[in-house]
């Protein structure tokens, strides 16, 4: 992620001259209303996993949805990628999956001449938006595999790096429950997800029209609403919004009191925290809350976008202690925790 | 900044922020006026426990503090620095603004290059209409809370409680206020009176520095402060002792009794300047007479007269100036032995002694004059603040009068008085007696001496207190029994001549202490009603040997 340091400017945005083909405001809110739009007419309700999910692609960073099987997470995010021009490719995790599996191999392949060489086999992480179905699923080895592809959008292979085709996203999912087996994702994959998004279970009249639309004769199909370079103009635009300074100190006193051993931390945190937020998280944040900001066409941040976007971009950064996971103590709770007693403004 | 937008955004914050200085003036300015009460009912409260303002200072505090709490808030809170981004700040939290004014102004301050144009442009139209959307007056509201309100009402009623309801302190206080004029006005009469010593022709350097060091002592203690009545009553009563001291009843007797020759020297056309001289009172004129008298131009038959009535007038004057009547005899005796210059010399002894005679009476009558003008500073001292209330007062009073034949007396006195305020007071005062059992006239004075000097006959005796009503006027004079009467009832005799001492049965200074330290004893047990514990101890004070 290579937005500017939270608190270090008023701005974060390009050079005053316009770029050709910028996008406006009123174009940004009208392709995420369709991109919106086009995702709802498969999936019912799950309207903030939706917005989330799209801010994740805006900001070129990475989502983890974790829900119970049967939520629709696969299914979303292959309606997302129907609904965007971009090339998708889907990899089921499983404990005997192979790095080599998803990043690609070199084969060796008999030319005409019947001379012999080595070719690279891209796997299927060279997509524009990579489904990492039940990502918990697979070895850490494999699992590490992704985390080159995540961080610098680049695969290595027998000493040949291979640049990854922008836009690249990676959204993931895994399965909260059914924990024997799996493995869990290490503290360094989960702080390169710029959003962890909880999929929860849909309301009984949500449950009414997913059953109208998958038992019935018609199947729903979306349509295309965006390409992939609208995506890359839009996260463009949302680094340009400009944040005001006791926002931006707002956020780093927030990720600095999610460190158990600050003393401005709260009772919480100090009790059932073991590690708190990375810079990573702040960055999260602040660009989180600057596409939020352009989602309700607002030209600047607000105290109430940072808070919008704090539970999915802090939640798996949190680390609770043995304490906090035996009293079953969730990280959205201590986020909570923290937007109420971390002070708007500086005392 | 020129553009449109964002001008406008300035005039909104700029109407905001007037108004939320006013609604801080009005909010603000109330609560002080409600500190300010609560100082004032702090005050109040202290008044109540001790003697520690009056009523009218007590209700100027707590109204200056009012106003100066209200005035100080009011100012305070128009006038306290609001820096605009700040303002900013708080106006898009009030106001609901999502941060856009705030934002607007740091986009204004931030360099030029920072962020595109079009992007300026967009956010100041879009916080220019975020702002004109706004409506300060819900949140900006020029209303009291209930709370404090409620809380201010109760301050003002307990502080106009506290005022109104009667103040026990405020009597004691009053007293206090009353000692302390008093005893400003009698260092002031006491100054007067060292200055009247001073100018006064007929007293040596001497002698007036012997009448000024008590007058100087008593007024150096006295301006001193933190006196209480009774401590200036003794200072007073010491001063007036001292110079009581300095009276020489003795002198003033003799030149009293000089006036006796005068008739017998007035006989004569030698001494007759002389004796008019003594019959007029005027000692100094009577001795330079005496010493211009030249025998050498007197006939023998003169000298003859000269002697024979030099000789009567010695004989007058034998029992009262025997040093007169010696020279004079002296003087007879040197012209029948037609000695005139040993005559002469005896009239220039007679001469000074009749000038020394009369110094020493001057003196006395100066120290006398000065202690009964200190014991008028006195008794004003004493009866300081004893007029707040409604008074009466009976006196005891014992005289001691001298003269031929005359013995000791003792009246009775008793007066109302009734002055103003609530209250009861009592004071005790003397009389004075001659010693045909002549009564004296109630008084009140504390810390009459009682002594008096008489000639044997009957005299009115000075009214030293007069106790008035409420409206001013003279209270009733009491007039004691035997008062003028020559049958009142004699109550001792003994040897009150000249020069006598009076009887004592058991001297004064070993039963003081017996009688003070009962009546201190008492007043600490609580014996005494609170108000009278200070008249019991100046009065007591007062008879101190």
């Amino acid at each position: 992620m290579d937005s500017p340091a939270v608190a270090s400017a008023v701005l974060s945005g390009s050079p005053a001259v316009p770029m050709a083909g910028e996008l406006t405001v009123a174009e940004f809110r009208q392709i995420a209303a369709n991109i919106e739009a086009e995702v709802g007419k498969v999936i019912v309700g799950q309207a903030d996993v939706v917005r989330h999910v799209l801010i994740c692609l805006v900001a070129g960073g990475h989502a983890l949805l974790e829900g119970v099987p049967g939520l629709g997470k696969t299914m979303l995010i292959k309606t997302l990628s129907e609904a965007l021009e971009l090339q998708f490719s889907r990899i089921q995790f499983t404990p005997d999956l192979m790095p080599a599996d998803i990043v690609g191999t070199d084969i060796l392949e008999e030319l005409p001449d019947g001379r012999r060489q080595f070719r690279f086999q891209p796997g299927p992480i060279f997509s524009n938006l990579v489904l990492a179905d039940e990502i918990n699923r697979a070895t850490p080895k494999t699992q590490s595999a992704l985390l080159e592809a995540m961080q610098e959008h680049s695969v290595t292979v027998a000493k040949r790096t291979y640049k990854l085709e922008e836009p690249f996203f990676v959204l993931a999912t895994q399965n909260p429950i059914e924990m024997e087996g799996t493995y869990p994702l290490p503290e360094a994959q989960l702080d390169r997800f710029l959003f962890k998004v909880n999929v929860t279970f849909p309301s009984s009249s949500e449950l009414v029209e997913i059953l109208a639309r998958t038992t019935g004769r018609l199947v729903a199909a979306a349509g295309k609403a965006a390409r992939g370079a609208q995506i890359v103009e839009m996260g463009r635009l949302a680094r340009q919004i400009p944040i005001a300074s006791h926002v931006s100190d707002f956020v780093a006193r927030l990720i600095v009191a999610s460190h158990p051993t600050h003393p401005a931390a709260p009772p919480l945190v100090k009790q059932y925290l073991r590690y708190g937020a990375s810079p990573r998280g702040a960055q999260a944040l602040v660009l989180g809350a600057k596409i939020t900001a352009l989602f309700a066409g607002r030209l600047n941040v607000a105290f109430a976008d940072v808070a919008a976007v704090a539970p999915a971009a802090l939640r798996h950064r949190l680390l609770l202690n043995f304490e906090g996971q035996a009293e079953g103590v969730t990280t959205d709770a201590v986020i909570a925790e923290l937007l109420e007693k971390v002070p708007a403004e500086s005392q | 900044m020129t553009d449109p937008a964002f001008r406008e955004v300035e005039q909104h914050l700029d109407a905001w922020t007037l108004r939320l200085r006013l609604r801080d003036a009005f909010v603000w300015s109330l609560r002080g006026l409600g500190a300010g009460l609560a100082a004032g009912l702090v005050l109040a409260a202290i008044a109540r426990l001790r003697p520690f303002l009056t009523e009218s200072m007590l209700i100027g505090l707590a109204a200056g503090f009012g106003l100066a709490g209200f005035g100080l808030a009011l100012a305070l809170a128009y006038f306290w620095p609001r820096p605009r981004l700040l303002t900013a700040r708080r106006f898009d939290r009030l106001f609901g603004l999502a941060e856009r004014t705030s934002t607007a102004l740091e986009l204004a301050a931030s360099p030029a290059g920072l962020a595109p144009d079009w992007l300026r442009r967009d956010q100041w139209a879009d916080a220019a209409a975020a702002s004109r959307r706004a409506d300060p007056r819900p949140h900006l509201r020029f209303r009291l809370n209930l709370r404090e309100g409620l809380a201010s009402l109760a301050v003002s009623a307990a502080l106009v409680a506290a005022i109104a309801i009667p103040n026990p302190q405020q009597a004691i206080l009053a007293q206090q206020i009353a000692v302390d004029q008093a005893i400003a006005e009698q260092v002031e009469a006491l100054e007067a009176i060292r200055a009247e010593i001073q100018t006064n022709p007929d007293l040596t350097d001497e002698q007036k520095d012997t009448l000024t060091q008590p007058l100087d002592d008593a007024i150096a203690q006295l301006q001193d402060g933190g006196l209480t009545q009774e401590q200036a009553v003794q200072i007073l009563t010491e001063a007036q002792q001292q110079l009581q001291q300095q009276t020489d009843p003795d002198a003033q007797a003799a030149a009293d009794a000089l006036a006796d020759a005068a008739t017998a020297l007035s006989q004569n056309p030698t001494t007759q300047a002389a004796g008019d001289a003594l019959a007029a009172g005027d000692l100094d004129q009577a001795a330079q007479a005496l010493s211009d008298i030249d025998l050498s131009q007197l006939s023998p038959e003169e000298l003859q007269a000269l002697a024979t009535q030099l000789e009567t007038a010695a004989g007058q004057l034998a029992d009262t100036n025997p040093a007169i009547a010696a020279q004079l005899q002296a003087a007879a005796d040197a012209i029948q032995a037609g000695d005139t210059a040993a005559a002469e010399a005896a009239l220039e002894a007679a001469a000074a002694a009749v000038a020394q005679a009369g110094d020493a009476a001057q003196a006395s009558d100066a120290a006398g004059e000065a202690a009964a003008q200190v014991a008028e500073a006195q008794d004003a001292v004493a009866q300081a603040g004893d007029g707040q209330g409604q008074g009466q007062g009976q006196g005891d009073g014992q005289g001691q009068g001298q003269g031929d034949g005359q013995g000791q007396g003792q009246g009775d006195g008793q007066g109302q008085g009734q002055g103003d305020g609530n209250g009861q007071g009592s004071g005790s005062g003397n009389g004075s007696g001659q010693g045909d059992g002549q009564g004296g006239t109630a008084g009140t004075d504390p810390i009459g001496q009682g002594n008096g000097a008489g000639d044997g006959g009957e005299s009115t005796y000075e009214e030293i207190y007069s106790p008035t009503h409420l409206d001013g006027t003279d209270g009733t004079d009491v007039t004691l029994d035997g008062n003028g009467d020559p049958s009142g009832d004699v109550v001792g005799e003994g040897p009150t001549g000249p020069n006598d001492d009076g009887t004592v049965t058991v001297p004064y200074d070993q039963v003081y202490d017996g009688y003070t330290d009962t009546a201190y004893e008492a007043i600490d047990n609580g014996s005494y009603p609170l108000d009278l514990e200070s008249v019991i101890r100046q009065y007591f004070t007062s008879l101190a040997p």
